[in-house]
C-alpha cells in the first residue's frame, strides 16, 4: 500500500468530525489497490503505526488557519505552520507523531488537507457553512494528484 | 532546604487522565500530602439503566480507550452470568487471547512511553526517540503486533466489535490466525531487547517496600487474567457475590473518584498484585525475567509494578502462541448463538491491564438493564497511592524539591493510573 488517506476527528466535537466523515464519503468513490481510507478517529500513537505502512499519507482534518468557514488548504507536515502547532484535540498531536518517524527514519511523505472549522464545541453535526460534497471532490481530486505522482 | 515547602503537580504528566499531588511540610515535618483526583464524573452506570442486554458490552466498552476489550468482556461475562448463558471453548479461547492482546498493548505502552522517560533521565518520549532510538523501534513494533492481536480477534484495535453475548459474532480465520502466530513468535527477539534495555537502568527504580494488601483474581490452572476466583492475600478467597464487601467504595473530599478498603486501609490491584498471587503460573521466559529484575515473590515496592507489567508481556504472549496452536489444532468454526431472554444479576470479575475489575447488571424479563455498577482497577488503587505517599514523603523529604517532585510523580506513574475511567460514580441528587 503506497497512499494512505486518514481522516481525523471526534464526531462529538462539532466540526471536528469533518475528517472521518470525508473518510466516509470518500468511501463511495473508486480508488486503485494502492490506495487505502482509514477512519483514524481521534489519533493517537496508534496513527504512528498507520504512517510506518505508507511512502506517502494525505491527513484530512479540521485545521484553524485562519480561513474562511470550510475553505480547504494543503499543508506538508514540513511547513512553518506545522512546525510551531503545539495544540491538537488528537491526543499526541501529528507532527509529534512525525517527529518520531523523522528521528527513526521511517517518516512517509506526509500532506494535511486542512479544513477551516468554525464550531469545535461538544456538539453533533457540522456547521451549515460546511459543503461536505465541494469538500469530498476536493479532496478526490488531490488523492488523485497524490497517486499520480508516487 | 528552606523551613517551608510547597508543592502542587498538576496536571501529573505521562498518565491517563488528570490528578494533582499536594505537599506541604514545614520544618521536614509532612503536614499535608494528597493524591487529588480532578476530572470531572462521568455517569456509565446510568447510561447502560433501560438499555438492552446486548448493548452493555457496546457501551461500558467506552468507558476506556485502553482497556475497551476487558470492558466488553467484564459486561459480557456478567450479562451471560445473569442470564445463564455458557459460551463454547472456542469463545473462551478467544475472549483470553483478545485479553492478552490488550494486556500487551496497555503495559508496552505504559512501560515504553511513560515510564521509560523517567528510567533515562528525559522528560518525555521524544527524546528518548533521539536517544534509544533502537529501543523505541522495538517498543513500537511490540504495540503494533499487539493491535494486529486486537484487530484480528476483536474486528479492530479499540473498542471490540466480533465479541457478542453468548460468544463470538465472527471467528478469526485460520489464515490470520497463522499470520498473527508468525507475527508474535517475531516479537520476541524485540521483548528481548526491551527487556535488556530498561534492565540497564533498573538503579533508577526507587527502593521503597510498604507492605499492602493485594487483589487479584486465582485460579488452580493458570496465571488468573479472564477467569478465576477473587483472592486477597490477606483473607484468601472470597465469593464473586461478595465483591461489594472488598471494595467497600467510599467517597474522599479531594477525589471525584471513590476511594476502596478491604481488610486494611488500602490496598494494591494490578500487575504487582497479580504477579504476588499468581506468579507460580507463569510462563517460563517471563519467570526468566521476574527472576533477572529480582522480582521475587512477595513485592511489597509498588515502583516495581512496572518490572511486573514487563513480565506479564512475555506472559501473555507465550500464552497468546499457546492459545493459538489451541484453536489452530482443534477448533475454528462458526458459532450459532441462540440467546433466550432470562431476567437476573450477573456479577463478573476480569482481570484488565491496571487490575481487577468488576461488573455488575440486573436484567429484568424483557432483557433490559435495570440495576448496574462498575468498579475500575484505579478506583482500587487510590487509597494505596494515598497510603504509598504518606509512607514515602518523610523519607525523601530532605532532598531537593524536583528530586522529591519527580519520585512522587514516579510512584503514581507507576500505578499506570487511567483517572478517566475512575471518575464515573459520583451520584447526583437533584433537588
Amino acid at each position: 500500500m503506497k497512499l494512505g488517506v486518514i481522516g481525523l476527528g471526534n464526531p462529538l466535537r462539532g466540526d471536528d468530525a469533518i475528517g472521518i466523515v470525508i473518510i466516509e464519503e470518500l468511501k463511495k468513490y473508486k480508488f486503485d489497490n494502492d490506495i487505502e481510507l482509514i477512519d483514524g478517529g481521534e489519533g493517537g500513537f496508534n496513527i504512528l503505526h498507520h504512517l510506518q505502512r505508507f511512502t506517502k499519507v494525505l491527513i484530512v482534518d479540521a485545521v484553524d488557519f485562519g480561513g474562511n468557514v470550510g475553505e480547504t488548504k494543503v499543508f506538508n507536515i514540513n511547513d512553518t505552520f506545522f512546525e510551531n502547532l503545539h495544540l491538537s484535540t488528537h491526543d499526541i498531536n501529528i507532527c509529534k507523531i512525525a517527529d518520531i518517524l523523522r528521528i527513526l527514519g521511517e517518516i512517509p511523505e506526509i500532506f494535511i488537507f486542512g479544513i477551516q472549522p468554525k464550531n469545535m464545541n461538544y456538539v453533533e453535526g457540522l456547521s451549515s457553512d460546511i459543503n461536505v460534497k465541494k469538500i469530498t471532490d476536493e479532496a478526490y481530486r488531490i488523492i488523485r494528484n497524490l497517486r499520480n505522482n508516487l | 532546604m528552606s523551613d517551608k515547602l510547597s508543592i502542587r503537580i498538576e496536571p501529573i504528566t505521562r498518565i491517563e487522565g488528570h490528578g494533582a499531588i499536594v505537599l506541604n511540610a514545614k520544618n521536614g515535618n509532612i503536614e499535608e500530602i494528597k493524591w487529588e483526583i480532578i476530572e470531572a464524573p462521568r455517569f456509565f452506570e446510568s447510561i447502560v439503566l433501560g438499555k438492552k442486554f446486548d448493548y452493555i458490552d457496546q457501551i461500558t466498552s467506552r468507558i476506556c480507550g485502553i482497556c475497551s476489550i476487558g470492558h466488553s468482556l467484564a459486561a459480557l461475562k456478567a450479562v451471560e452470568n445473569a442470564m445463564e448463558i455458557e459460551i463454547s471453548e472456542q469463545s473462551l479461547l478467544l475472549r483470553k487471547l483478545a485479553l492478552h492482546g490488550e494486556n500487551i498493548q496497555s503495559h508496552i505502552l505504559h512501560v515504553g512511553y511513560l515510564v521509560a522517560p523517567d528510567l533515562f533521565g528525559v522528560p518525555s518520549v521524544l527524546p528518548l526517540v533521539k536517544s534509544n532510538p533502537e529501543a523505541v523501534k522495538k517498543i513500537i513494533s511490540i504495540h503494533k503486533m499487539a493491535n494486529l492481536l486486537c484487530d484480528v480477534v476483536c474486528g479492530r484495535t479499540t473498542h471490540p466489535i466480533t465479541m457478542c453475548v453468548g460468544g463470538f459474532k465472527k471467528i478469526p480465520s485460520i489464515e490470520k490466525l497463522k499470520f498473527l502466530r508468525g507475527a508474535i513468535d517475531k516479537e520476541f527477539t524485540n521483548l528481548k531487547g526491551v527487556v535488556s534495555i530498561i534492565f540497564s537502568s533498573l538503579n533508577k527504580i526507587p527502593v521503597f517496600n510498604r507492605e499492602t494488601e493485594y487483589i487479584a483474581l486465582k485460579s488452580d490452572n493458570e496465571y488468573a487474567l479472564y477467569d478465576g476466583a477473587i483472592f486477597s492475600s490477606d483473607t484468601g478467597k472470597i465469593n464473586m457475590e461478595d465483591y461489594e464487601n472488598i471494595v467497600n467504595e467510599y467517597t474522599v473530599e479531594h477525589s471525584t473518584a471513590k476511594y476502596t478498603k478491604h481488610n486494611r486501609d488500602s490496598y494494591m490491584v494490578g500487575a504487582l498484585a497479580r504477579f504476588n498471587i499468581n506468579c507460580d503460573f507463569l510462563h517460563n521466559l517471563a519467570k526468566n525475567i521476574a527472576k533477572r529484575a529480582n522480582l521475587i515473590f512477595p513485592c511489597y515496592n509498588p515502583f516495581m509494578n512496572t518490572i511486573a507489567q514487563l513480565v506479564e508481556i512475555a506472559h501473555s504472549m507465550e500464552d497468546a502462541i499457546f492459545i493459538i496452536d489451541m484453536l489452530l489444532d482443534n477448533y475454528i468454526f462458526d458459532e450459532r448463538i441462540d440467546i433466550k431472554v432470562k431476567p437476573g444479576r450477573g456479577i463478573s470479575a476480569v482481570e484488565v491491564p491496571r487490575g481487577i475489575l468488576f461488573h455488575d447488571y440486573t436484567i429484568d424479563e424483557n432483557g433490559i438493564c435495570v440495576k448496574a455498577n462498575c468498579v475500575i482497577p484505579t478506583n482500587q488503587n487510590h487509597a494505596n497511592i494515598q497510603k504509598d505517599m504518606e509512607c514515602l514523603a518523610p523519607t525523601i523529604i530532605s532532598k531537593d524539591k524536583e528530586e522529591i517532585e519527580h519520585t512522587l510523580e514516579m510512584l503514581v506513574r507507576a500505578y499506570d493510573p487511567c483517572v478517566s475511567c475512575s471518575t464515573h460514580y459520583l451520584k447526583v441528587n437533584y433537588k
